[in-house]
């Protein structure tokens, strides 16, 4: 066996390694007592902050709401940025689309690396039924950034996945015919 | 002992993510104008918390050097700074009405890195009003490193500096004709 396929090889391996070891994404989450009805117009109201981008957010929009499609659930996805003009265009989208239930996630903190990188991210999922103001739904999100060789487009969409598939399996989407996706 | 050396660790390690964390010291800011608007500042307002984070050193040299600038461009400002447990609200809405600015600026801390006890990087939110419509024509987020603490009164001067420019770059301070 040549000397370049033992390191090829190793290099496999290492990366194998890799990524079997990346943290996963954590999700801790809570279906309250208030919980009635599962949501059937749902606005997500989601502040993201800056740390991961745009490419994040909007890949993160796109996939949740592809997934929400399926589960026959009407939904607006509204991201809120550090730069808005008007913080109540998010409002103003709100009444227009009428929704029955309201997903809020906001950050709650994370972890950068020695050189300022934003390492993890955490995020507080709430979702709200519209009418009465309760809150149905809780979750703590502890998301790892992960190899920079994976996009943060591919991050976002992996966020979106995993936290429908952690909705499905708290019982909040009884009506999504659709099973867990992989993220 | 043992409490000691942790101390001391922690001191280190603090010292070492700072030195790494500052090669270049410039804030870095990102921002957003209304295109509609075309007015020009002539009276500002600040309304900040800064030196709330990196000391009363660093606020002041903020302060001084904003203003510095902002009358080289022939801008009045008047800043109030907003502290820990702040009481001042009345006395600075009164402040306010006696300036009569046309546009009020505020810059209020929105996140950062801490390590341990220690604060080593913030990132503000900065938004520009004017007065008249009550709307935000110009609005910015900014971030800036402690780095070394010795030289704290530079990263006041560098921030004010970095947002004037910004300001500039951006069309909102069209009146200043003064280099960056």
């Amino acid at each position: 066996m040549g000397v370049e396929r033992l390191f090829f090889l190793g290099f496999l391996l290492i990366a194998a390694c890799c990524h079997s070891f990346a943290d996963p994404i954590k999700i801790g989450s809570v279906k309250t007592s208030l919980y009635k009805n599962d949501p059937h117009r749902l606005f997500v109201l989601a502040d993201f902050g800056s740390q991961f981008g745009s490419e994040f957010a909007e890949a993160f929009q796109g996939e949740f709401s592809s997934i929400s499609k399926d589960c026959s659930l009407e939904i607006d996805v509204s991201l809120r940025s550090a730069l808005d003009l008007d913080e109540n265009v998010h409002k103003t989208k709100m009444r227009v689309f009428a929704p029955d239930t309201i997903m809020l996630i906001n950050r709650h903190g994370g972890q950068v690396d020695r050189l300022g990188n934003q390492i993890s991210m955490i995020y507080y999922v709430k979702l709200i039924e519209e009418k009465s103001g309760n809150v149905t739904w809780e979750a703590i999100v502890n998301f790892p950034r992960d190899s920079i060789n994976i996009s943060l487009g591919q991050r976002g969409k992996t966020l979106a996945i995993e936290l429908a598939n952690d909705m499905k399996n708290s019982q909040i989407l009884h009506s999504c015919k659709a099973g867990n996706l992989k993220p | 002992m043992k409490k000691l050396l942790k101390l001391t660790c922690v001191l280190a390690s603090t010292l070492l993510i700072m030195s790494c964390a500052t090669s270049n010291y410039q804030s870095k800011i990102s921002s957003n104008k209304d295109p509609e608007y075309d007015d020009v500042p002539r009276r500002i307002f600040v309304v900040t918390d800064i030196g709330t984070d990196f000391g009363v050193d660093y606020g002041d040299s903020f302060q001084e050097s904003f203003s510095a600038k902002m009358n080289d461009c022939d801008i009045k400002t008047e800043i109030s700074r907003v502290v820990i447990n702040d009481r001042a609200r009345e006395s600075r809405l009164a402040a306010i009405k006696k300036f009569e600015p046309n546009v009020m600026l505020s810059i209020m801390r929105s996140g950062g890195v801490n390590y341990h006890l220690a604060i080593i990087s913030v990132t503000y939110d900065i938004k520009l009003i004017d007065v008249k419509t009550n709307k935000t024509i110009w609005r910015a987020e900014a971030s800036i490193e402690k780095g070394d603490f010795t030289k704290i009164k530079q990263r006041g001067e560098i921030l004010a500096r970095d947002l004037i420019n910004k300001m500039k770059a951006d069309r909102v301070l069209k009146s200043c004709t003064s280099s960056n």
